[in-house]
């Protein structure tokens, strides 16, 4: 690889002036991943990915009543089983007037007209599905109890996270943000086991109480929706 | 006009210019966040353009999609010689040069309407009996009678109603308006989209935001469930769990533009303090125990959908379009810069009649409820009402008691927002096939549209793949007899 390429994406504020679009790459770029690769990358930190090549598309839970509001209603959407349904998002069954939600909530085209370059926005909604939808939750529960059951002090299961889904060690300080969100959320789920366990759902760990589980998963669902875990830089 | 790109590098020109993080920290957050790269966005977009091109007389849209085509003769449009001459067959020279979707032309014949035409309000304008409320605000309506298209099915139709080009992968009105415009809720997305009765053709592609970045898209408001899709916390997670995660998470991101300084991660941050928000506003919008009993009475929420046809899909669509009349009201009160109210199916192909006697019963009431609401509530100065739909129906009969679809003269109204009310525009001959004196195209209602938004709709433009797109394609001329203001040259 080049020297340009393997350059940081880091802006310098003098660059900005200079070259706002980056066009004589004194620096690398950094932008959102794709709808489908956001996907690829929860299933892959949640250790859940399919890697299957090749057959059918595949239908991944779907919010009810999504079905409905097309003309040609009658098409039902039936889950795919496990494993088909954590298969990467590009074999993801695409219906043009009725688009799987969370790929064109981050810009998935919807497949009418050619596309020569995917738009990269930054909503609200897209907050929301990466930290509300079952399929996005999943991930953050699969990774949570992969956490909980991890060895080693907080802060070593904390690098174990960062080393998945970051490729990199966090800071001090980011220990120091993410251990007080652990504490502050098993001191919550302590006293409520029953809520715990909703939270925790099909991932419940042997030999864990689901109140520190359920405090691994919040964890795990803040670190894959940081800016840096869906940008490639 | 410059391109998107171009828009978004000038953002971040400006921005580094800021310094986010102390405003990130220092707890103005997400709202100071948002308008400024709203503010950016627009001084982007607005750049050489000067949207808005000049002052606005509507701020607000709620567009009334009665999608599958109206029959302008039997609602908005009355032609006593039709009537006459029920029975006898087209000239020829009509039908040569048309095509139909499902009429076979040999054995095409002209069908009056059974529907009854009175004067309307002071300015006397007729409309159709089925529509008796709607009628009582005939001095508010600007009522076209000219409109005309070249598609003659329901799904490239729609696309040319709502991108202006029977093509999909292009914006739709609304997110035109907010590209142009920007949003004025800091708590709820700009451009919503209420559905009653079975989906649209179209589809989703009737609220895409197209080529356009997806923040411009429509955003569907479900009727069941979460408003929003993906608004409620997962199971087992209360507000104050989820506030502690975005804390977390805006933390984290702040940390990381410290080291990187992408502008990029400080609009995450304001946007996932937004969700948070909206995850409040969205619910308190959408639910209706705040109202009068009055209120809700007088939109009809509660009503029974009475039995439809065999084939109709019904369901509760008479309570859920009350219910999205009343939503619009509520969410134009809330700065949302455009609400679609979708209603399928206006197709009557068959059972004219009774069906169409149905759908007026269900969209008679609410309709006027909302133009009353929003009179008496001071909103429908800046408020557009839209009622439009792809196309109009045929004079001739199809089958024992239908018409087929006719994009050669149809009928829509607007009321509200800067429109002239209590006057007809255009003339059809005197069968209602095509228009006789002021025709109106699609195009030169939706630049009409973009005007009173105080954009001028050749200049709002944005390059798509090499091609200048607007919403009005290559044509469009705004129609100045609808406009209290009218055009100056």
């Amino acid at each position: 690889m080049s020297d340009t390429y393997r350059q940081s994406s880091r802006l310098r504020s003098e660059l900005a002036e200079i070259d706002p679009k980056n066009r004589l790459l004194a620096r690398q770029s950094r932008f959102r991943v794709e709808s489908e690769v956001i996907r690829d990358l929860f299933l892959d930190a949640a250790g859940l990915i399919y890697h299957r090549i090749g057959g059918p598309t595949i239908h991944p839970p779907t919010p009810s009543g999504t079905e409905d509001l097309s003309f040609k209603y009658k098409t039902r959407w039936i889950v795919s089983d496990r494993p088909e349904r954590y298969r990467r998002g590009m074999y993801i069954h695409f219906k043009r007037t009725n688009p799987y939600p969370s790929l064109t909530m981050f810009d998935s085209p919807e497949s009418n007209v050619c596309e020569a370059e995917r738009n990269i926005s930054n909503t609200p909604l897209q907050a929301l599905t990466t930290l509300n939808d079952p399929v996005f939750v999943e991930c953050a529960q699969a990774l949570g109890r992969d956490l909980a059951v991890s060895p080693g002090t907080p802060t070593a299961r904390l690098q174990f996270a960062a080393a998945r889904c970051l490729s990199r060690s966090f800071s001090d300080e980011e220990d120091r943000v993410l251990l007080s969100l652990f504490r502050a959320e098993q001191a919550a789920y302590r006293d409520d086991l029953a809520t715990a366990r909703r939270f925790v759902g099909d991932y419940s760990a042997k030999s864990i109480s689901d109140d520190v589980t359920a405090a691994w998963i919040a964890v795990a669902l803040a670190v894959l929706n940081l800016d840096e875990f869906v940008t490639r830089q | 006009m410059r391109r998107f790109d171009d828009i978004l590098a000038n953002q971040f020109a400006e921005q580094t210019r800021r310094d986010f993080l102390t405003t990130a920290a220092s707890g103005l957050g997400g709202v100071a966040l948002a308008s400024m790269l709203r503010d950016d966005l627009l001084a982007g977009s607005g750049e050489g353009t000067g949207i808005p091109h000049f002052a606005p007389t509507a701020k607000r849209c709620i567009f009334l999609y009665m999608a599958g085509g109206p029959s302008h003769v039997d609602l908005f449009d009355p032609k006593p010689v039709l009537s006459e001459r029920h029975g006898e067959k087209m000239p020829d020279s009509i039908l040569k040069e048309v095509e139909f979707a499902f009429i076979k032309k040999e054995e095409a014949v002209l069908k009056g309407s059974t529907a009854h035409f009175h004067p309307r309000g002071e300015c006397g304008m007729e409309l159709s009996d089925l529509i008796p409320r709607i009628g009582a605000h005939a001095d508010d309506i600007a009522l076209i009678r000219t409109m005309h298209g070249e598609q003659f099915n329901h799904h490239p139709g729609q696309l040319l109603l709502s991108c202006g080009k029977a093509e999909m992968g292009r914006p739709t009105i609304g997110s035109w308006l907010l590209y142009g415009l920007g949003s004025e809720s800091e708590n709820l997305p700009g451009y919503v989209v209420l559905t009653a009765g079975r989906g649209a053709s179209g589809g989703s592609s009737n609220w895409s935001s197209g080529f356009l970045p997806s923040s411009y898209q429509g955003v569907l408001f479900r009727d069941k469930g979460d408003p929003v899709l993906y608004l409620s916390n997962p199971p087992g997670v209360a507000r104050a769990n989820q506030g502690r995660t975005i804390d977390a998470i805006r933390d984290l991101n702040a940390l990381r533009f410290r080291d990187v300084r992408d502008p990029e991660i400080t609009s995450r941050i304001a946007q996932y303090e937004l969700a948070f928000r909206m995850q409040t506003s969205a619910p308190e919008l959408t639910d209706l125990s705040g109202e009068t009993k009055n209120t809700l009475e007088a939109y009809g929420v509660g009503r029974r959908t009475p039995r439809p046809t065999e084939g109709m899909q019904a369901g509760d669509t008479y309570n859920r379009f009350s219910a999205n009349c009343l939503l619009a009201r509520r969410l134009v009160e809330r700065g949302v810069r455009f609400v679609n109210v979708i209603h399928a199916s206006w197709d009557q192909h068959g059972g004219l009649k009774y069906d169409l006697a149905w759908n007026c019963a269900m969209a008679d009431q609410p309709i006027a409820a909302l133009l009353d609401d929003l009179k008496q509530r001071g909103l429908l100065d800046e408020t557009l009402v839209v009622w439009a739909s792809e196309f109009g129906r045929t004079p001739l009969g199809q089958g024992e008691d239908g018409r087929d679809h006719h994009p050669f003269a149809f009928s829509m109204w607007m009321a509200g927002g800067g429109v002239k009310g209590g006057g007809v525009h255009g003339e059809t001959d005197e069968i209602g096939w095509a228009p006789v004196r002021d025709p109106v195209h699609i195009h030169d209602f939706q630049a009409t549209l973009l005007h009173l938004f105080g954009i001028d709709h050749e200049r709002l433009i944005v390059r798509d793949r090499g091609l200048d797109v607007r919403l009005t394609d290559l044509e469009g001329q705004v129609v100045s007899e609808v406009l209290k203001r009218p055009v100056t040259a």
